[in-house]
């Protein structure tokens, strides 16, 4: 009795939910409002709240979004099948498996003799080569994966720095911060950097027939990370001036600690190869092969060649977070299909046109604020599958471009410094133990206030040039 | 017997690790040190294991290993470990991943009964349990979290007794035994009879009865426990009160003692809802608590 009594309040959201989907229920349907508009409205709130609150695992709430709109005659069980897989989830799955695959070469130490060959001992030249390097292979290979292999760099940086742990704090947040924000920035560069980029490409395919390749992607959002890197290295410098202003030492030790490893094996060139094919189909063979069947392609070769076991990808890639981007863009389909995602718009367009933000650039300032809000307290995956619908179709009914919100909405997303739970990256540098929550807001707040100005100012020039009307 | 000793927190308390240690060894009882960190969320759960396996590959310790490393010197410096060949306590080693769920360094005790040190990640009722579960604890020792819920879910969830040390001090406790007719009362009893022989100190046993009329049963109780203490051979008084049961023991426990009771018998739903005794007793007393199960 005493375990089953614990085991409901642990997951008294999942019952919260479950009373405030049913009595939604409860009322008769809005007169502009579909039965199944209405159903997919209150699956969608059901699965954000348990989204949020973690009642039950993410996946079983993924496994949930089919069952529930197969039990609730939101469509056939074929077409709901359907819906969960298509290019951009393949592309989702095929680039964390590369991510393994990378990753299993064990290329950090490598990466971090390169790193130091280009930076010297002084903090500010260190942080700004810390922050280019590593946007430059987050907007590659996806954020989690380099925050992920650059934390050990930065640890032993910071380990070496001082005889005693946390006897550096602010040189401590200033490092960890370069990492996590840069590759924040960085995963908005290239459809592969952040899996919310394939998803914002699907619905654009899917529901506009607007199709971006990855070339494009990078034409139109990878101006945005060259801007943010310089002005991230000056709000963190600021905002943790640190206590040293020279790691000499720490950096004699870590190069001895690393030159071991020498030079790059054959194995270690073969990965680059094959990664370096990979991106080259993506940016000029994706408008006519998509792009999941060059991540697989990348795949099969690792596998082939002996570079990654399939024992590795198994264990290695986040199957969760691939069943949870199925879902979300499964669910956010519905949402579109049922008129829902058309109800939502209209009457949140009625409520910012109100304060005159109906349209154009009001309107697309609106929005970044409000998925920058939510995006900070949501996994980025359902956030995105379940807004992406409205947002993009309330452009639509506004008038203003469906590209530029799709942008402005997946790239907004990245934005969310300041939570802890905001991005893999951060939840990451968190792990290490260095960092408070306050620390998030302490430079969080500056550069989201940076990038959501850089973000309007580009999307007021840059795309009014450059995005086809 | 079997504690175990659950720490948390950036700083681990070191008058909790020292108090549960001095018991500890009174016993000669095997001791695991629990560090319970909090679980990552779902969606990056798998990010933060590569991360962990890097840290590991480049020889940096895992989060939470600073915490056992400070429970381990305090260990040492109360004669909890045995010392090396050279007088010293044995070297901290890399802790070993995922035995029984859990991140496990295993030392020699001082009397040849094993130190664990534990690392696991989730909800800490949960993640005892689960502990207790698979290591048959007799005992666990917890610091006196100021987080009321958090004190209510330990009392009420953890599967076996549980010690909270609140503001423990460097003195001879007296014991402070809170008995009536009841079987988790009983159990009480037993657990303080062997804890006052093998602490050496005294025990005051006090039975309350909430009405007047009802004296006689908590005499009876009394007596009872004062016959168990005897044939211990445990040095004891008792005192027989009438009122509220909270407020007479509040009123008899001072700093040096250790208020020890037997789990509440009302239904589980009921002490979620309206609090239970135990509860009521954890937050008033300026002493650490025994819950006996």
């Amino acid at each position: 009795m005493r375990g089953l009594l614990y085991w409901a309040i642990q997951r008294k959201w999942l019952f919260a939910g479950l009373l405030a989907g049913g009595l939604l229920l409860l009322p008769p349907v809005p007169a502009d409002l579909t039965r199944e508009g209405r159903v997919v409205l209150v699956i969608a709130l059901f699965t954000i709240i348990l989204f949020v609150t973690e009642a039950i695992p993410l996946p079983a709430v993924a496994l949930m979004i089919p069952v529930l709109q197969v039990l609730f005659g939101i469509d056939s069980p074929t077409e709901v099948a359907h819906s969960f897989m298509n290019d951009s989830v393949f592309f989702i799955l095929g680039s964390l498996m590369l991510a393994v695959a990378i990753v299993k070469q064990k290329v950090d130490r490598r990466l971090a003799v390169i790193l130091l060959r280009f930076t010297g001992p002084k903090v500010n030249r260190i942080v700004f080569g810390l922050i280019a390097f590593s946007a430059c292979l987050a907007s590659l290979i996806g954020e989690h994966t380099v925050a992920a292999i650059m934390l050990p760099v930065v640890l032993s940086l910071i380990r070496y720095s001082s005889d005693e742990q946390r006897s550096s704090p602010r040189l401590a947040g200033l490092l960890l911060f370069s990492i996590a924000y840069s590759c924040a920035i960085a995963g908005i560069g290239t459809p592969s950097g952040g899996a919310r980029n394939a998803v914002m490409i699907e619905y654009w395919s899917r529901l506009f027939g607007e199709h971006v390749s990855y070339l494009e992607w990078i034409k139109y959002a990878y101006p945005l990370v060259i801007l943010q890197v310089p002005i991230l290295a000056i709000i963190l410098l600021n905002r943790f001036v640190p206590e040293k202003k020279d790691l000499s030492t720490a950096i004699r030790k870590l190069k001895t600690q690393v030159y071991w490893e020498g030079r790059m094996r054959s194995r270690d060139w073969l990965t680059v190869a094959i990664f370096g094919a990979t991106l080259i189909e993506w940016v000029f063979f994706s408008g006519r092969i998509g792009l999941g069947a060059p991540a697989f392609i990348g795949v099969c070769l690792c596998l082939i060649t002996g570079l990654v076991e399939w024992e590795d990808l198994q264990s290695g890639v986040n199957w969760g977070v691939f069943m949870i981007y199925a879902a979300t863009i499964s669910l956010g389909t519905a949402i579109e299909r049922t008129g829902a995602a058309s109800w939502v718009a209209s009457h949140f367009l009625g409520v910012v046109s109100s304060v005159g933000l109906g349209s154009g650039p009001g309107l697309l300032a609106a929005v970044a604020i409000l998925t920058v809000a939510i995006s900070s307290f949501i996994s980025r995956a359902p956030a995105l599958g379940i807004l992406s619908p409205i947002v993009l179709v309330m452009a639509q009914a506004s008038g203003t471009s469906v590209l530029a919100m799709g942008f402005v909405t997946a790239i907004s997303s990245a934005f969310t410094y300041m939570t802890i739970i905001g991005s893999p990256a951060n939840t990451i540098i968190f792990s290490s133990g260095y960092l408070q929550a306050k620390d998030y807001l302490r430079a969080g707040a500056w550069m989201t206030l940076a990038s959501l100005l850089i973000l309007w100012v580009t999307s007021e020039t840059y795309w009014r040039m450059v995005l086809p009307r | 017997m079997k504690f175990l000793m659950c720490i948390g927190g950036v700083e681990p308390s070191v008058e909790t690790i020292r108090f549960g240690g001095r018991i500890a060894k009174a016993f000669e009882a095997d001791i695991s040190v629990l560090y319970v960190q909090p679980k990552a969320p779902h969606a990056v759960r798998k990010e933060i294991q590569l991360a962990r396996e890097k840290l590991s590959e480049w020889e940096i310790e895992l989060p939470g290993v600073r915490v056992l490393r400070a429970a381990y010197r305090i260990l040492s410096e109360e004669g909890v470990l045995r010392p090396s060949p050279r007088g010293e306590a044995v070297e901290f080693q890399a802790l070993k991943p995922e035995v029984r769920g859990a991140y496990e360094l295993e030392l020699p005790g001082g009397q040849g009964q094993n130190i664990r040190l534990r690392i696991r990640e989730g909800d800490i009722v949960e993640e005892v349990n689960k502990e207790t579960e698979s290591e048959e604890n007799d005992l666990v020792i917890f610091g006196a979290s100021r987080r009321r819920q958090i004190l209510q879910k330990l009392i009420q969830f953890v599967n076996c007794s549980v010690l909270i040390v609140k503001n423990p001090k460097d003195v001879t406790y007296e014991l402070l035994l809170c008995t009536d007719s009841s079987v988790p009362a009983r159990k009480a009893e037993t657990f303080t009879a062997r804890l006052a022989h093998f602490l050496q100190c005294r025990v005051l046993i006090l039975s309350v009865a909430k009405f007047k009329n009802r004296e006689h049963v908590a005499m009876e109780g009394a007596e009872r426990a004062s016959r168990l203490l005897n044939k211990a051979g445990v040095r004891h008084s008792v005192a027989v009160r009438t009122g509220s049961v909270t407020e007479e023991i509040a009123g008899a426990a001072r700093e040096d003692t250790v208020v020890i009771m037997g789990a509440s018998r009302r239904p589980e739903i009921w002490k979620l809802v309206f609090g239970s005794k135990a509860n009521r007793v954890a937050e008033r007393v300026p002493c650490p608590v025994l819950f006996v199960k």
